[in-house]
């Protein structure tokens, strides 16, 4: 996130344009009227670097300045605020060039669902993972934050408000999806049979008229030998193993649990590493 | 990396931060996804707007070295996970989060959109 750190960055994106988020997961893999008006930009993006990211691997990801009409005035997947700078001078530039088309957007079109909602019964919780305690010489993505979002399942509140435990499938899904190395970059997700424990023990810690707080520990063991190269980067993930422990204060008012803090806690795999890619040797 | 905990903080659940627009929650079912049900148009932060209180995380720098002490309580070990104000200020942007409603408002305002598409939405930042 250095990127949109930066205060300059902030405010041109607040007064020169229309800042727009997407997550491919939306406008790539599933279809609606924005993914079909994204695809099309996509495609008629004259970009060397995007050419190369999709034709290596259909990856769209980076930052795109367009007009209404779906004109495209670049693309860029640089982070330096420096580089953002330039490439938004080029893109006003391209922009002020043309008269875009005026278009008329249906307004089914702009209320037609574009990505996945939690039912409002549900709650949304976000994670964040840290390397704790950071190596002294620990640089680049090492020093960041990891970021990502649980859902809980309506059913999942009631079975949490109603009974005393868990529910498994929320475990399992704090275990396969949430106990990953989120800090640099995409991370790899446990497959099911790489999960070899997943169990929780809960407590009720106290029990007021409306409010119920209760304490657990999971206890989880994955492994598996996979390697991805991400980046510059090779990723060698052979396991983690460890306990996570958390409190959950949960009312009788559907979804307020969201509101309560919670902490799980993995000890890394000793035997996991990432390591920088061996760049080819040129030597002879 | 060895020897190196990571943690994982399941923070809190908030309401200006990205809820509306979270991204596709896989179930333990490996290849089914949730249902896609969408259709109002996040508000946009007007510019300058002080973040959430409980999106900035205010106690995490302070705390960052006490967190690394032998004996640190569970609190601190929380404290030292969650973002710091300076790692939240990209939330400061107001970035719309339906493509179509921002191509309508793009028009009226007579300007340019700047999509920033990522695996995971940008606001979870995966």
């Amino acid at each position: 996130m250095v990127t949109f750190k930066d205060d300059g960055l902030i405010r041109r994106l607040t007064s020169e344009f229309i800042p727009v988020v997407a997550n491919t997961q939306d406008l790539q893999w599933h279809e609606s009227p924005a993914s079909r008006f994204f695809l099309g930009v996509v495609e008629r993006t004259d970009s060397e670097t995007l050419s190369r990211q999709w034709r290596s691997s259909r990856d769209p990801q980076g930052m795109y300045i367009l007009a209404p009409d779906g004109t495209s005035f670049g693309f860029t997947n640089d982070h330096e605020p420096v580089d953002i700078q330039r490439f938004m001078d080029r893109g006003l530039r391209g922009y002020r060039k043309t008269q875009p088309t005026q278009v008329v957007i249906a307004d089914a079109d702009v209320a037609a669902p574009w990505s996945a909602r939690l039912d409002p019964a549900g709650a949304v919780i976000r994670v964040f993972s840290r390397i704790r305690p950071l190596p002294v010489d620990a640089g680049g993505l090492n020093r960041g934050v990891g970021r990502d979002f649980l859902w809980i399942y309506p059913e999942e509140i009631k079975a949490l408000i109603e009974g005393d435990s868990l529910p498994p499938a929320l475990v399992a899904r704090i275990v396969r999806f949430h106990l990953v190395d989120g800090v640099r970059g995409t991370p790899t997700l446990w497959r099911p049979r790489e999960v070899r424990r997943a169990d929780a023990t809960t407590v009720v810690t106290s029990r007021t008229p409306g409010a119920k707080t209760l304490a657990f520990t999971i206890g989880f063991s994955m492994s598996g030998k996979r390697q991805a190269a991400l980046g510059d980067h090779e990723v060698v993930t052979q396991g983690y193993r460890g306990g996570s422990r958390a409190r959950s204060r949960s009312t009788s008012r559907p979804g307020s649990c969201a509101r309560s803090a919670r902490l799980q806690m993995a000890r890394r795999g000793e035997k996991g590493t990432s390591h920088p890619i061996r760049p080819p040797d040129t030597s002879g | 990396m060895q020897r190196n905990w990571l943690l994982a903080c399941i923070a809190i659940g908030l309401a200006g931060c990205g809820r509306g627009d979270q991204r596709l929650a896989a179930t333990d079912r490996e290849t089914r996804s949730t249902t896609v049900v969408t259709s109002t148009p996040e508000p946009a932060r007007p510019p300058g707007t002080p973040l959430p209180s409980d999106c900035t995380g205010s106690q995490a720098a302070a705390d960052l070295a006490a967190a690394d002490a032998p004996g640190a309580t569970l609190e601190r070990r929380i404290a030292s996970v969650v973002p710091t104000p300076a790692e939240e200020k990209f939330l400061m942007v107001p970035w719309r989060t339906n493509v179509m409603a921002a191509r309508e408002e793009a028009q009226r305002a007579g300007r340019p959109l700047f999509l920033w598409i990522m695996v995971g939405n940008p606001q979870g930042c995966t």
